[in-house]
């Protein structure tokens, strides 16, 4: 049931990725970038959503090591930022697939039809809003209005957006996406 | 004083605060959730909506929240308009949308908030078809359940236990209709208050776990006023009986708080509220029993134990009586030792059997002359002993050497909120009212100056604004420096490094106008609460008026001890001298120890000496211990939950604890069985018959007053047994106390006929006064639809006002006197040998009596020992390392725990842990450390 | 005359115009204009011009400019934050702006911050804009190398610092007390006002918050004056405004109007008309917190009071047209779960609330709903009414319910009494 709400909040996963995002310390070039944003904040414990945005850009999702390698590093108790890690949507606080798909399920992309587009995804995918597909690669998340009303249905996957949607288009992007990942793998 | 109406009716009210408090001081019922009057508003509910009109002319009103409202001059509202009516239902039918209907297997239901305000609000009806959301609950320690399928995110929990207990382990997680209340990981609620989120929380998310393994309805609970023994500060408590499913004898079921104004306020600590549990463990001392002596098992003879039997109490009162008959007679030395967990009336009643010359404080002499000093500095008329409320609007605060977050919790929790008053300050300037805890705690504002100088961190260094650490020594020629500086004068002996800090801890402290100086007995140094008297009084004559000085005690009645006992010399050092003259005087001497464990108080070999150098000891306590198993004679002795007396706490304010219970068995109170005795006794003289003749708590309140004139106040403390209102006692049972005729019914059909209570106006049944307005007896505060604790607004003098009948408590009249003239602490005389042992207490762990209680056992720390990291590296220790350390006799293991604090060549060792006891006894001292070798393993 | 001070730069490319060819198109003189003038005129010139801010309330910008204390004794710190958290369903204005002329956003900033006497600023941006991210940051790069931002500005000892924050996707965040506590690394909850952030508001600094829309009206403003603002309305409003169309219409799209543009203008000849065959049903005139208005509220100015006195607001400007083949009951429950969802949690009504609502909107779509359910419906959104929460979330949640139970109101009967929606 996560059409409507997130996942139960503190829910712990089984999920055991053996890869950076259990790692318990902050990599050098991670410690860089969160340095960087001291100076642009009045005290430490400001910059603890930076630091964890900064973490899930390098290991892809907060784990609890993560969480506690950047409650030690920052300072802050690690309930603190959890509070602020479980507060905010984009703070994946379980593992997710290479490519996250948010999907716009706002007003104007739902007049434009996008239930049936997103139909379309999951039934594409196997999988349910919340969850990651079976390779790995792709895990939808529903998303509030991303900004793209005129140009509706819309969806960003990664960091691109892709506008007027349609049942063609949403294909040739999976398919696309995962023929670069397959790619990637056999490199 | 500006006027309001209220759906009518004018009423004067109190400036400056919010409508909510002030229909509620009016008796106005309004239901809320989010507002907590120690805690203020923050409007996050929606419960407590009124109407507001703008004028007369005005009849459709805007709807606000009372919490929220400043009363104006001439304001006009309406609580029962049916706009309000209506949107307050409807919140609480919003709450109830995914509140379980549980109520009936609900530890908070009979005592729950939610369900008070959804009557109070009318709403019966569910309308909500759909389900309800449900959470996993955690973990959270032996204290607390977690149940946060019944939370109405009220926002209480983490506001208390964050904002205004400083702990960090607790937080609202996730967002929307999903909020979570939990910690990070499943694990141990860290902060030492975790146990007033059971009050806090207004449904059953978090209830007490050691009230469940022996739960029943609060209805169903006998409670009377008692005073926490757990340390000295004095804090009001209401534990609960209720008869024990076994043998039926009443057991102790918890401990609430029970507010006082001038103490907690709404507030325990952890040791407080689940320490209680110690009267209910299987050291507990139930019967008499008497060394047999029958031949020893080999390893327990070793140390002197004795194997016991139970004896018929007659036949010990009688060898107890034959004992006194002898002393009368010259033929015997009788010894008393008090202890300064016992009240005044039992420390009395020994002094006045064996003499005051006879009567041993049950300290080690460097304790006693601690407490003596604090008295003396007590007396002096600069010198003013804060309450919390005005240790909380302290402005400036310094600690020297005392790690009150351990010794004197509620204190710690007092300071924290005295962190804030700059905040507060500058709200005041942009006309935000206090009691608008979001807004105040949101403006910018640096903590308050607090200065911590202590052996190591302590739990305060969160908002402390400088600290410093170092040995007693250092930590009194610190304070010295201050008190020079404040004076006007060159401070003599403070290293270049810290005189910078020096200097600008003495400019706040005398720049500011509430200056509050706290140090103690913890710190076992003379030479620092010299220097923090020295400061106080400084600070007193440079702004002319007497100084906050608040000099923490150790044990409940210490101060009480102190006054009984003024010869520096009755010190348990000195005993065994004693006891050696009288036996090569081929007198034999008969020891008495009054609720003491005399191997937390002097070294092993002391305490061995007394041991075996006493003909006879007698031993009247309340747990089998390392005394108790020497002793020939064991009495039990009633705990303060079965038993009335008085205890000093350390501002000098004598309060009485009545009895909430019949001790279990043979228990009494120890002045009893030596009355007892007394009337026993076949020599019987003018002072044998007198204490023969004590039959109530009140005629040795008497007798105390008449012999000590600056205790006056202990006679006119509470009434006496036979106090009536209106022909009535005070009943410790609700009215809705079940099962009385069916509980015995396996005996006897015949209702049982209630014990009766010697000391106090009190009655152990449901007949009597159940209103906590008219007697401040009555502990059980409730109010008709108002089950909660919240009812307790019903009996105060407006909110965060006294109680209106009074709170109990006099301050001693002691005489005033002025302190000599101390010089500064001599500087150490070169290296000694070994490392400095610096005692280190712990709320869990320090105190005996609720190191006792299975929650909080479970919870002490291994007895480590805290190294300072370049000591550590230097000699190759490693965290977890087991070490042993040596000092006097004594030795002890313990595990090495790295310290950047802890002075360098100084170790801190656990104060009364179990098992290390002697360390406790000795800190401050030199010893010697030994690395242990880790076993390896195998049998070879 | 300049007529679309907000739109000018942008061209058809998808691309940002840099700095040369900013400046090349006279941007940053206002700035310049503004350096050398004093900060307190500033102020005044922004309340008399009449901007109303563009983030949904429409205060007068100068007005509250002028409550951040000023002089000697006044805080030395103070903050300047440009709210771009954009995430009102249906409006899509700021980034837009933001994508495409980043300096002028900046500018405005620049004049602002220095008109409040702050020395530091915040872009509090969607985690979601990417590409806006990335062209701010360049943008804001290359006005330092040119030293107009940075220390001492052009050598008037004047300094400023933008910072750009990337938040991590909450509608709640957009609030200005909720924005402030995200900026400060807390949960982004309302903050209790008084005191307001003019006073007391980032780390306890007095602090201004305004929308990107707002800012980017700053630059034109101080640069033609006061008189060349008002004249650009054309109704009581001075200004020109974003205003955009989503829905089924033959030619959604976003363009600079003339505040006091008829709503009719704007959805039938800027963005075409309904698509063929399709009615206009309703529209929620600036966002998805604005009450449903139907046809008959076509020829109302888009002015702030006008709309206002219909019985909605104007919200971002960005409508949403609702045809009359899509289903009501449905976009009421579309925007229903994206305001329970995006609750913050803190207030009793919006928390527990909008979730109760959006299960009885469930029903009721799904053909399960009962005729009492209406009844309940409009109780809930009465008591989420302005004032009874703790923000403007639920108010807003519950203007869309509210006004498509009267618009509508036959819908909601048809799905209950048929058991089915009947535009499936
Ligand atoms: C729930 C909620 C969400 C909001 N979201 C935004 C937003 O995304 N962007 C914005 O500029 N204003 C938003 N606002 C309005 C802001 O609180 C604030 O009024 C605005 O940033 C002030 O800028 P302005 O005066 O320039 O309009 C939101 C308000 C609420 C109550
Ligand atoms: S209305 Fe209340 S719960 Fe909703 S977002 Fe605002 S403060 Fe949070
Ligand atoms: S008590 Fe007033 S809003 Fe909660």
């Amino acid at each position: 049931m996560s059409s409507v709400f997130e996942p139960e909040v503190v829910e712990v996963m089984d999920f055991s990725k053996a890869d950076r995002s259990t790692e318990t310390q902050l990599s050098a070039e991670e410690k860089r970038e969160i340095d960087a944003e001291f100076s642009h904040y009045e005290d430490k414990a400001s910059v603890g959503l930076e630091a964890l945005r900064i973490v899930q850009k390098h290991r892809g999702w907060i784990s609890d090591q993560s969480l506690q390698a950047v409650s030690d590093y920052l300072d802050i108790p690690s309930a603190q930022l959890e509070g602020v890690a479980t507060f905010f949507q984009l703070i994946f606080r379980q593992p997710v697939g290479k490519e996250v798909i948010l999907f716009c399920k706002s007003a104007s992309c739902w007049i434009m039809g996008c239930a049936r587009l997103q139909a379309r995804i999951e039934q594409k995918l196997q999988i349910a809003p919340g969850q990651t597909s079976g390779d790995g690669i792709f895990t939808l998340l529903e998303t509030p209005c991303l900004g793209d009303c005129d140009k509706a249905p819309v969806m960003m996957v990664g960091e691109e957006m892709h506008r007027n949607l349609t049942e063609q288009s949403i294909d040739e992007i999976i398919d696309n996406k995962k023929r670069r990942h397959a790619d990637e793998s056999t490199d | 004083m500006p006027t309001i109406t209220i759906d009518g009716d004018d009423y004067e009210v109190e400036e400056g605060q919010n409508l909510l408090s002030t229909c509620l001081s009016l008796g106005i019922d309004l239901p809320y959730f989010c507002w907590h009057p120690a805690m203020g508003s923050v409007g996050a509910c929606r419960q407590c909506a009124v109407i507001e009109y703008k004028d007369a002319e005005d009849h459709r009103g805007r709807l606000v929240m009372s919490c929220m409202t400043p009363i104006k001059d001439g304001g006009l509202y309406s609580v029962t308009a049916e706009q309000a009516r209506e949107f307050r239902g409807s919140i609480i039918e919003d709450l109830m949308t995914n509140h379980p209907h549980d109520c009936p297997v609900c530890e908070e239901g009979g005592e729950c908030h939610l369900q008070d305000m959804t009557e109070m609000t009318g709403h019966t009806n569910r309308r909500y078809r759909g389900t309800k959301r449900t959470h996993r609950n955690q973990y959270l320690g032996p204290f607390i359940n977690h149940e946060m399928n019944r939370c109405i995110a009220c926002y209480r929990c983490t506001r208390f236990y964050r904002d205004y207990a400083g702990g960090t382990d607790l937080q609202a997680l996730g967002r929307n209709n999903q909020v979570y209340f939990g910690r990070q990981q499943e694990g141990v609620l860290e902060n030492g208050f975790s146990g007033n989120l059971v009050e806090v929380c207004p449904t059953g998310v978090f209830t007490d776990k050691t009230f469940s393994k022996h739960y029943v309805r609060k209805w169903d609970l006998q409670t009377a006023p008692s005073i926490c023994e757990h340390c000295a500060v004095g804090c009001n408590t209401a534990p609960g009986a209720r008869e024990g499913w076994d043998g039926k004898d009443q057991m102790l079921r918890r401990v609430i708080n029970l507010y006082h104004r001038e103490i907690n306020g709404y507030f325990l600590c952890d040791r407080g509220r689940f320490g209680y549990d110690y009267v209910n463990c299987d050291a507990r001392l139930k019967a008499v029993l008497a060394a047999r002596t029958d031949t020893l098992i080999e390893s327990t003879a070793a140390r002197g134990e004795r194997i016991h039997g139970e004896i018929p109490p007659r036949e010990a009162v009688e060898r107890l009586a034959q004992t006194l008959a002898q002393a009368q007679k010259g033929q015997r030395r009788l010894i008393g030792i008090g202890s300064p967990r016992a009240s005044l009336e039992n420390n009395f009643a020994l002094r006045q059997l064996v003499g005051p010359d006879n009567f041993y404080a049950g300290l080690a002499e460097r304790d006693l002359h601690l407490l003596h000093l604090v008295d003396a500095i007590q007396r002096d008329p600069r010198i003013h002993s804060p309450t919390t409320p005005e240790i909380e609007s302290a402005d400036a605060i310094l600690i020297l050497g005392e790690d009150i977050s351990n010794t004197a919790p509620r204190v710690g929790l007092a300071v924290r909120q005295a962190a804030r008053n700059r905040q507060r300050r500058q709200a005041r300037e942009l006309k935000i009212p206090q009691w608008q805890d979001a807004s105040v705690r949101q403006l910018d504002g640096d903590p308050s100056p607090i200065a911590v100088a202590g052996f190591e961190d302590s739990g305060l260094d969160d908002i402390a604004s400088s600290r410093f650490h170092g040995t007693p020594e250092e930590i009194a020629a610190f304070g010295h420096a201050l008190a020079q500086l404040i004076a006007g004068k060159q401070p003599a002996e403070v290293s270049p490094e810290y005189l910078e800090m020096a200097q600008q801890i003495s400019e706040t402290l005398s720049a500011s106008e509430r200056p509050l100086v706290i140090s103690g007995c913890g710190c076992r140094s003379g030479e620092i609460l010299q220097a923090a008297a020295q400061l106080a009084t400084a600070l007193a004559d440079r702004n002319s008026n007497p100084c906050a000085l608040y000099l923490t005690c150790l044990e409940v009645n210490s101060l009480g001890l102190a006054q009984l006992c003024t010869d520096g010399k009755k010190a348990l050092d000195h005993l065994p001298g004693a006891l050696r003259t009288e036996g090569e005087a081929k007198n034999p001497s008969s020891v008495i120890v009054l609720e003491n464990e005399l191997c937390r108080r002097v070294d092993t070999a002391t305490a061995d000496e007394i041991f075996s150098l006493a003909d006879e000891l007698i031993v009247l306590d309340l747990l089998h211990n390392l005394t108790t198993r020497r002793a020939d004679l064991v009495f039990p002795a009633a705990a303060t939950v079965e038993s009335q007396g008085t205890v000093i706490n350390s501002n000098g304010l004598a309060q009485c604890f009545y009895a909430v219970y019949e001790g279990p068995g043979f228990i009494q109170e120890s002045w009893r069985w030596l009355a007892d005795a007394a009337a026993f006794c076949p020599e019987s003289n003018a002072l044998i018959s007198t204490i023969a003749d004590w039959k109530h708590c009140h005629d040795l309140n008497q007798a105390i007053a008449e012999a000590f004139p600056e205790l006056e106040v202990v006679a006119e403390l509470g009434p006496d047994e036979d106090f009536r209102i209106d022909g009535l006692e005070v009943a410790r049972q609700s009215h809705r106390y079940s099962g009385r005729t069916a509980i015995y019914a396996d005996k006897s059909v015949a209702e049982h006929k209630p014990v009766k209570d010697p000391d106090a106006p009190l009655v152990f049944s449901m007949e009597g006064i159940q209103d906590p307005d008219k007697s401040p007896l009555q502990a059980n505060i409730w109010s008709p639809g108002w089950n909660s604790n919240q009812a307790l607004h019903k009996f105060l003098q407006g909110i965060g006002g006294k109680r209106r009948c009074g709170n109990g408590g006099r301050k001693i009249q002691r005489a005033s006197r002025s302190l000599p003239d101390w010089k500064p602490a001599v500087q150490p005389a070169g290296e000694a040998e070994g490392f400095l042992l610096l005692p280190i207490y712990r709320m869990f762990g320090s105190g005996e009596l609720s190191a006792m209680a299975p929650a909080i056992a479970s919870v002490i720390a291994q007895p480590f020992v805290l190294i300072n990291r370049h000591d550590a590296k230097r000699l190759d220790i490693d965290a977890g390392d087991p070490l042993e350390i040596t000092v006097g006799g004594d030795r002890c293991q313990l595990i090495a725990e790295i310290s950047d604090s802890i002075p360098f060549g100084s170790l801190g060792v656990p104060y009364g842990f179990p098992q290390v006891e002697p360390l406790g006894t000795e800190a401050p001292a030199r010893g010697q450390l030994h690395l242990l070798q880790l076993e390896t393993g195998g049998d070879q | 005359m300049l007529t679309n001070p907000l739109t000018k730069n942008i061209g058809p490319q998808n691309t940002a115009i840099d700095l040369a060819g900013y400046r090349a198109a006279g941007g940053y003189s206002g700035w310049r204009k503004a350096l050398a003038g004093d900060p307190g005129d500033l102020v005044k010139m922004v309340q008399d011009a009449g901007l109303r801010g563009r983030g949904g309330a429409g205060f007068n910008t100068g007005l509250k400019w002028s409550f951040v204390p000023r002089g000697d004794d006044s805080p030395s710190i103070k903050y300047l934050v440009c709210n771009a958290d954009e995430m009102e369903p249906g409006t899509f204005k700021d980034r837009l702006l933001m994508e495409r002329d980043p300096h002028l956003l900046i500018e405005g900033m620049a004049i602002a911050a220095y008109a409040i006497e702050a020395r530091t600023a915040y872009i509090f941006i969607r985690g979601e804009y990417h590409t806006a991210t990335a062209r701010l940051e360049k943008a804001i790069a290359e006005a330092r190398e040119e030293g107009l931002l940075g220390e001492n500005i052009l050598g008037t000892g004047y300094s400023l610092e933008i910072h750009l924050h990337c938040s991590a996707g909450n509608y709640i965040c957009g609030e200005e007390t909720a924005l402030l506590n995200a900026l400060e690394g807390k949960r982004a909850v309302p903050r209790a006002k008084p005191p307001f952030p003019q006073v007391s508001g980032l780390w306890g600094k007095p602090t201004v918050v305004n929308n990107v829309e707002t800012f980017c009206n700053i630059p034109h403003l101080i640069d033609l004056g006061v008189d060349w603002y008002k004249s650009l309305g054309r109704g009581e409003d001075a200004g020109t405004k974003l205003f955009g169309v989503s829905g089924k219409v033959k030619n959604p799209g976003t363009w600079e109007l003339p505040m006091g543009t008829p709503i009719r203008e704007i959805i039938e000849v800027h963005a075409g008309g309904m698509r063929d065959g399709l009615k206009l049903k309703g529209f929620l005139p600036g966002g998805g917190s604005t009450d449903f208005l139907g046809p008959e509220h076509l020829d109302l100015p888009m002015d702030y009071d006008a709309i206002g006195k219909s019985g909605s607001r104007m919200g971002t400007g960005t409508i949403i047209v609702l045809d009359d083949k899509t289903c009501p009951v449905g976009l009421v429950l579309n925007l229903t779960q994206f305001f329970a969802r995006e609750s913050c949690g803190w207030c009793t009504p919006c928390r527990d609330g909008l979730p109760w609502a959006v299960k009885i909107l469930q029903r009721i779509e799904n053909g399960e709903g009962r005729l009492e359910d209406i009844g309940l419906l409009q109780e809930q959104v009465r008591y989420m009414g302005p004032g009874n929460t703790f923000c403007a979330l639920a108010p807003g949640a519950a203007e869309p319910i509210q006004s498509a139970l009267k618009l509508f109101e036959q819908d909601f009967v048809e799905h209950i009494e048929k058991g089915c929606c009947p535009y499936l």
